[in-house]
């Protein structure tokens, strides 16, 4: 079948146990799926659940959303290659980035009306930055979902001996049946089910890999790395570290651009935010995500970690020996069968959790962005509602297409934030001057977006085309950071020999131009509801941490 | 249009119906697939052969399968008493 089955470094040992836990599993998320079909009645319950949900729903699934298989096993990965910095992804690359989302910018979003991001775009700007940003968007997502599903198909081959091709379509074909069924609401309840389960699937990785070699130092003794490998910043004065990068890059490339970047412009999470129920809903998800986030390093990094006490792995050569298999080896190597099939169900669910939130996203956008907006205006709620239904399966379909081509590509793991340094970065710079600034016209903020994404793909090809270089981490930061200051400038130049938009059509799209908000309801007055206690208390513990594995 | 509907929509079923009941009860689903994967695990731990020596020399079908039984009938718990909360202030 494929070479993949060849050579394992790794003992497997997965039984009918196993099986059936994992059966049991997509029982339960097809059946949500069927249970939220006759709730579906108005477009909007498709797209948006009606804007009904809880923030503690909402925020979960706002985490799941991002917690596709790359990114579990990608941080797994990162791990086992670069060591305790990968933390960095997360405790500098998102905590904050969280905190001022939900303080800030979700209420830009949430109040414009809009139903996306590029929505957003059209109300602040014009069509044209619309229908351009919503067309990047569709690439962008069905790019990640190809790449998703690609992970996910290797690790099911690898660990169930299911084939390839199998593995593939069936996964992604229960994604489809109950996005198909329930839209949003099914994607989001069943990414609150899921993160569940993958909390519930790698914490015992956890735990037996911090038994097994007794915390870092006693990591360092018995799989022999680097003193380097074991702290964040203690080595990043320099580019004498794992990452090959100063602190000045991870601070300002990875800190600020890419991770605002990600969390502040991307539909795949927004969407989940902007489903609350009311805007201090919306402003509390992703304050409620930051803590699940937080806690995550622990679930992906020490695994990754373990993965080197007992196999060598390298960057190159076959998928077998690569980074990328730290955390399923781990798994094969310390779980019984029984807690096997509860870790396979953790990796199931990632990748569900991020397809869905891809699909979902991309349904969304392609029916109110474009098909809406450009195709038909005018369509009745019912056609909108088949229509996004058709979207799931087209999406699904070249998403599977997708996987097949990333197949041969030699590496993956830097693809996602490849493609985040050239998308979303830009994107961030014109949705900050546009939040920030009421004087930024339209003209500029297009100017400056395709400068932004043109620069970024001129020194993807400068930095050269070859397998792995571009995607190396050190370059995407700069990248990221280039690119977001190519739109700020270009838009900025645009925008003062341009005529703004009068202030009566900013309104609430703007920070000067915005009133106090909705007044919170009486049961949200609850001081563990406040949004500036929720994000301190992130951002002190994120501080804690940063400060304890220095 | 796109832009007034959902707005409206969106706020006004807010205030009306603050404790509007969720759509799914998702707390009684996850109780249920926690508690029993921790039955599950739990009996395969202690009748089956899970082979121990993997999760050094420790029984984690055991510890873990009672972890995710306890799991899961707390969430199972919350999601009735909020269902019964939300009962009672109808």
């Amino acid at each position: 079948m494929s070479p993949l089955f060849a050579v394992s470094p790794v003992h497997l040992n997965v039984t009918a146990i196993d099986y059936a836990i994992i059966l049991v599993y997509f029982g339960f998320v097809l059946m949500i799926g069927v249970l939220l079909r006759g709730r579906v009645r108005s477009a909007q319950d498709y797209f948006e659940s009606r804007r009904s949900l809880p923030s503690w729903i909402t925020g979960m699934s706002f985490m799941a959303a991002n917690l596709g298989a790359l990114e579990v096993m990608g941080m797994g990965a990162g791990a086992a290659q670069y060591g305790v910095m990968m933390a960095d992804f997360y405790w500098i690359g998102a905590i904050p980035a969280m905190v001022f989302v939900g303080w800030v910018m979700i209420r830009f979003y949430y109040r414009s009306g809009a139903n996306s991001v590029p929505g957003y775009l059209r109300h602040r700007y014009n069509e044209a930055t619309r229908g351009y940003q919503a067309a990047l968007f569709l690439l962008m997502t069905l790019m990640m979902g190809g790449i998703n599903m690609y992970a996910m198909a290797l690790i099911i081959n690898f660990l169930l001996k299911i084939p390839f091709d199998v593995s593939l379509w069936v996964a992604s074909g229960i994604t489809l049946f109950y996005i198909l069924m329930g839209g949003l609401s099914s994607a989001i309840y069943n990414e609150v089910l899921q993160l569940f389960l993958i909390f519930v699937g790698l914490l015992p990785l956890t735990i037996l890999g911090f038994i097994a070699f007794g915390g870092l130092g006693g990591l360092q003794h018995h799989a022999h790395v680097a003193p380097t490998f074991t702290h964040i910043w203690k080595y990043a004065g320099s580019s004498k570290n794992p990452f090959g990068v100063s602190w000045v890059p991870i601070v300002f490339g990875l800190g600020f651009v890419l991770s605002f970047g990600y969390w502040g412009t991307d539909f795949l999470v927004m969407q989940r935010a902007m489903a609350a129920r009311d805007e201090p809903s919306a402003k509390r998800t992703p304050l409620l995500a930051a803590f699940p986030k937080i806690v995550f390093p622990f679930l992906a990094i020490w695994p990754g970690l373990a993965a080197l006490t007992f196999v060598h792995l390298s960057a190159s050569g076959p998928i077998t020996q690569s980074y990328n298999m730290a955390i399923p080896y781990s798994m094969a190597h310390f779980y019984p069968s029984g807690l096997l099939g509860i870790g396979l169900v953790a990796l199931i669910a990632s990748f569900m959790s991020g397809q869905a939130g891809n699909i979902s996203a991309f349904n969304t956008i392609w029916t109110y962005d474009i098909y809406k907006s450009y195709i038909r205006p005018g369509s009745s709620d019912t056609h909108l509602v088949w229509m996004g239904r058709l979207a799931t399966i087209a999406g699904t379909l070249i998403a599977v297409g997708t996987a097949y081509w990333v197949r041969s590509f030699s590496t993956i793991i830097n693809y996602e934030q490849l493609i985040f340094s050239i998308i979303n970065a830009p994107l961030l710079a014109a949705v900050l001057l546009g939040m920030f600034w009421k004087r930024t016209t339209s003209k500029g903020a297009f100017l400056g977006l395709i400068a932004g994404n043109a620069g970024a793909l001129a020194i993807f090809f400068i930095q050269g085309t070859g397998s792995k270089a571009g995607a190396g981490l050190g370059d995407t930061y700069w990248r990221a950071l280039i690119s977001w200051g190519i739109t700020m400038v270009v838009t900025i130049a645009v925008t003062l020999v341009t005529k703004p938009k009068p202030d009566a059509e900013l309104e609430n799209l703007t920070w000067s131009q915005t009133g106090p908000g909705e007044r919170p309801p009486a049961r949200e007055l609850v001081w563990y509801k406040r949004p500036a206690l929720l994000g301190c208390v992130a951002l002190a513990i994120t501080l804690g941490l940063n400060i304890y594995y220095a | 249009m796109e832009a007034s509907s959902p707005e409206s929509h969106g706020t006004s079923a807010a205030a009306e119906e603050p404790d509007v009941a969720p759509v799914l009860d998702i707390a009684l689903y996850i109780g249920a697939l926690l508690g029993l994967y921790g039955l599950i695990v739990l009996f395969y731990g202690a009748f089956g052969s899970p082979d121990n020596s993997r999760s050094l020399g420790h029984p984690f079908d055991l510890w873990w399968g009672g972890v995710m039984l306890g799991v899961g009938l707390v969430v199972g718990a919350a999601g009735v008493l909020g269902r019964r909360a939300r009962g009672e202030s109808d």
